[in-house]
């Protein structure tokens, strides 16, 4: 789908000042700060960051699924297809989960119950979203498990998990959340814990499902070449922030964000002379529970000046005029920085 | 399979030596059989055929190997004080005692269970405090003060159940049970402690897996997620505490039967050390220690055999 | 160059002051030190029984049999007519020296093997662990009854017996603690710099092996108290006429109708000074154990 048509899809996640802060042993942790962003139906946006952006916070915040003691505050709203779901009741929620709303971990070791069957697990959702019968479900499951690319899924369905390698297992957790067609994926590091070759098998599935069934996908990674090839738009954070927002061409053509551009030079390329240095960013993630004033990236960003430490940036469009407050339903290139990058980096994306 | 012939050789080498030192413990106490018998002031004489009949003139070994091979053949041999075969007198104790036992494990299982899953999924709460501080009270008491406590309210004051006196099940079903609550409950009190203290802290651990956030994700219901996905994994440790929890609950009885005046092994085997019994209290002690080393043994199986983690673990 | 400190000793006392520190420290709430308060009069109690100013407490008055407390004495008589709160205070001497002697006799020698079999490993272990397997194979109070008709009624000899059943529950966790330190990088570089067997075990091993057993025994002489007063009830313990507190719940269960503070008090006595043996016992662990404190 060209960007265009992208944009004549209904609006399906419509995610407005998101704002989480959750209590710890320290104090009150700024988990997620003021994010914003909208997701369409059959699109995919990747959203990056390192551990401790709050991407993943927020990713199980949509659903309501954190911890109950933990979450202090919650603000803003998250909008599903029109429902404005950060409203629903508990009861409500559970309705919408695993059937409107599906999500898969980062871990297929630990996402998976040790005790139960694979068939009880896939079969579940089945009988509780769609009422299906005992049989009935378990017949689905094993298509379910057939469809993720299970060979002799019939066998396999009454194995436990820890019969199945890791790749695996990963296809059993991506064949729950399918299993009563969700409208949105939420796939949390779906593939950080698996093995490179396998990696690249299971992104492909969920391309391919994706497409199949024209779910949203919000994929979310700390590795910016998994986005680069799957995302239509991508959304970086840092420190709970949204810092830019872009479709994934514009993003790795023009980015405006020096903390994007600190990410893009990051990366080692094989076309690189041998010993070229690798590019770390210099200084620590910040803590979350005593926000400094000012722009959170500013301690380690080369281009800061004076005013990055007084005030926060806002989140503004990057072109054509660059101060010009945000439309809402954006798909545009937006960016939160007072002295944005402005020149195209060379080399362009992987 | 393998594995339960991998396990019976120290099963057997267990309750060969638990034999060994019953008989060594027990044979080696002070006191002459005979004298204890006969009475103080008989002749030596007397004592001395009384000795050579019971045939404690031969050394301790043998002693000790011809009465293994009869206990395997299940005689302990006749109580010179009492008269009855042994194994008759504990066979016929057994059932009040298993009765008790069992009543004991299934009422704090079933209270223990549903405090422990209302403790765990709110953690950290004023209920949750409340919940464990009361678990913790319980295991400072033991089980006679319990007992004492419970027949001070129920059979004293309110009157309402018989302070001591057992009658059977096949007499009077009714009857029973209202003999057999109280000292029931005076043991489950300290097991319903040790089980909701171990089955709240698996459980709050459980809940923090990934796979029950997954299943909050599936969209299941609080409750199905608890009892499903939740207890499942945590029952197997309280499996084995239950196990495990058997010798402290067999002790139990030996003072709650004593207190109730229940005629249950137990009771029968403080009055025979009482007594010097000592024929008595080498079978019973043989009996209990066997019996609890096989349950372990099952449950420990049991234990391979149902939870998977283990089972495919090879 | 001036004589170096040897860094080891040097560590250990730090360790020690950081102990102290910790424990003192802020964060352990008013009933714990509530708990340590009573603990304390109680074992007061015990060393300075004798020289308190209390009625004898073996002396029958028949004349104040069965009355209740405030009328006359502090806390009543029984039902011979003894003083109730001069027996308590003796029956605590029991509970204490019974207490310290049998949880010290499991922690040294149950501790010693464990180290032992956790290190050396070989027959030794196998050894150990087959015999503590027979030992925890008999339900505890058929064991204990078998040691004290074996050997005697003495304070000492109940204290040995009641010592015995620890144990195997010391040597268990001293051995499982050993082989996690054993496994450990300082051990092996002490090694490496040819130190010797007893300096590892003394240097290296016993320090870090020490603290949770040491931790666990306030728990375990909450334990022995409980043991010892169920013997007591049963008439095994301390023979008469020295009080105990089990032997008073046991004769008091006789007049639980007519006049139930008889049994009651000790009663109420005992569980308080277990249950603060437990509290305290188990904060202080949770201190010092790491991975509980992250709860």
């Amino acid at each position: 789908m060209t960007p265009a048509e992208h944009k004549e899809q209904p609006l399906l996640l419509d995610v407005r000042n998101l704002t989480i802060r959750l209590n710890s042993a320290v104090g009150l942790v700024h988990a997620v700060e003021d994010v914003s962003f909208v997701l369409r139906e059959g699109q995919t946006l990747g959203i990056v960051g390192e551990s401790g952006s709050g991407k993943s916070v927020m990713a199980r915040s949509l659903m309501n699924l954190l911890p109950r003691r933990s979450v202090t505050q919650r603000q803003g709203s998250v909008v599903l297809s029109g429902r404005k779901i950060s409203a629903l009741s508990e009861r409500d929620l559970q309705k919408l989960r695993g059937a409107q709303v599906a999500m898969i971990f980062q871990d297929p070791m630990t996402a998976l119950n040790p005790v139960l069957t694979i068939c009880v697990q896939v079969s579940e959702p089945l009988q509780q979203h769609l009422g299906l019968s005992k049989s009935a479900a378990r017949q689905r499951a094993i298509e379910l498990l057939d469809a993720v690319g299970i060979p002799d899924a019939a066998s396999r369905v009454d194995q436990y998990p820890h019969q199945l390698s890791g790749g695996m297992r990963q296809r059993v957790v991506i064949a729950i959340a399918l299993a009563c067609d969700p409208a949105l994926l939420i796939a949390d590091e779906p593939t950080t814990a698996l093995d490179v070759t396998v990696q690249k098998q299971i992104l492909d599935l969920l391309s391919r499902l994706q497409t199949q069934r024209r779910m949203g996908m919000l994929l979310i990674t700390h590795d910016l070449g998994v986005v680069a090839s799957r995302a239509d738009i991508i959304a970086v954070m840092y420190a709970g922030r949204l810092v830019e927002l872009a479709p994934a061409a514009t993003l790795f053509s023009a980015m405006r964000h020096p903390y994007t551009e600190a990410l893009f030079n990051s990366i080692p390329r094989i076309t690189d002379p041998s010993h070229t240095r690798l590019q770390a960013i210099p200084g620590r993630p910040p803590q979350l529970h005593n926000p400094a004033p000012g722009c959170a990236f500013a301690p380690r960003c080369q281009y800061a000046q004076q005013r990055c430490h007084r005030e926060t940036p806002p989140v503004v469009l990057s072109e054509p005029s660059v101060s010009s407050v945000v439309p809402v339903g954006h798909t545009e290139h937006v960016h939160a920085c007072f002295f944005p990058v402005t020149r195209p980096v060379a080399g362009g994306a992987n | 399979m393998m594995m339960l012939l991998r396990k019976l050789p120290w099963l057997m080498g267990t309750l060969l030596a638990v034999s060994f030192f019953t008989f060594m413990l027990v044979g080696l106490l002070p006191g002459d059989p005979a004298v204890l018998i006969l009475g103080a002031g008989v002749s030596p004489e007397a004592i001395a055929a009384l000795r050579l009949e019971m045939g404690l003139d031969r050394p301790l070994l043998i002693r000790y190997l011809d009465w293994l091979g009869s206990a395997l053949t299940g005689d302990l041999g006749r109580s010179p004080m009492t008269g009855e075969l042994v194994m008759d007198a504990i066979l016929e104790r057994l059932p009040v005692t298993v009765q008790l036992g069992l009543m004991a494990i299934v009422i704090a299982l079933v209270m223990a269970i549903p405090l422990a899953m209302v403790s765990a999924s709110f953690a950290g709460s004023k209920l949750d405090r409340v919940i464990s501080g009361i678990g913790f009270a319980l295991m400072s008491v033991p089980g006679f003060m319990m007992a004492i406590f419970l027949i001070l309210i129920f059979a004293v004051t309110l009157g309402w159940f018989p302070a001591t006196g057992w009658i059977p099940f096949s007499v009077s079903p009714l009857d029973n049970l209202r003999n057999a609550l109280l000292p029931a409950l005076s043991l489950a009190m300290i097991e319903l402690a040790l089980y909701l203290r171990l089955l709240r802290t698996d459980l709050i651990d459980t809940l923090q897996q990934d796979y029950i956030t997954l299943a909050r994700a599936k969209g299941m219901p609080s409750w199905r997620i608890l009892t499903r996905h939740a207890l499942r994994p945590s029952s197997f440790s309280l499996l084995t505490v239950v196990g495990l929890q058997l010798g402290g609950v067999i002790s139990g009885a030996i003072i709650v039967e004593e207190i109730f005046a229940l005629p249950g092994v137990g009771r029968l085997l403080y009055q025979s050390i009482l007594q010097r019994d000592l024929l008595m209290v080498q079978g019973i002690v043989l009996f209990i220690a066997t019996a609890y080393v096989l349950v372990n043994f099952i449950v420990d199986l049991c234990y391979s055999l149902l939870d998977p983690r283990v089972r495919y673990a090879g | 160059m001036p004589a170096k400190k040897h860094p080891k000793i040097e560590s250990r006392a730090q360790k020690f002051a950081r102990a102290l520190q910790q424990v003192f420290g802020r964060g352990f709430g008013p009933g714990f030190w509530l708990a340590v308060f009573w603990l304390v009069i109680v074992a007061f109690c015990a060393i300075f029984a004798d020289w308190l100013p209390l009625r004898d407490p073996l002396d029958p008055v028949i004349a104040n049999r069965l009355n209740g407390p405030l009328s006359g004495s502090l806390l009543g008589a029984d039902g011979l007519g003894r003083d109730i709160f001069s027996r308590l205070v003796h029956g605590a001497r029991v509970s204490v020296v019974i207490g310290l002697t049998a949880v010290s006799i499991g922690m040294i020698v149950g501790g010693a093997s464990g180290i032992i079999a956790g290190y050396f490993r070989g027959h030794f272990e196998r050894a150990l662990m087959a015999v503590l397997d027979v030992i925890l194979a008999f339900p505890w109070l058929v064991l204990l009854l078998a040691l004290v008709a074996f050997i005697g009624q003495s304070l000492f000899a109940i204290s040995v017996a009641i010592g015995f059943l620890w144990i195997p529950a010391y040597a268990r966790v001293a051995r499982a603690n050993t082989l996690s330190v054993v496994q450990r990088e300082y051990v092996l570089a002490a090694k490496a710099m040819g130190a010797s067997t007893s300096r590892i075990l003394l240097r290296e091993v016993l320090p870090n092996v020490i603290f949770p057993l040491l931790a666990y025994g306030l728990v375990a002489m909450g334990l022995v108290i409980i043991v010892e007063s169920a013997l007591a009830f049963l008439g095994l313990s301390v023979e008469a006429p020295q009080p105990t507190w089990g032997g008073m719940i046991s004769e008091g269960k006789r007049h639980l109708a007519t006049a139930v503070h008889v049994a009651l008090i000790p009663s109420i006595t005992m569980f308080v000074t277990v249950l603060s043996l437990n509290f305290v016992g188990d904060r202080v662990r949770s201190r010092f154990d790491v991975k509980e404190s992250n709860l």
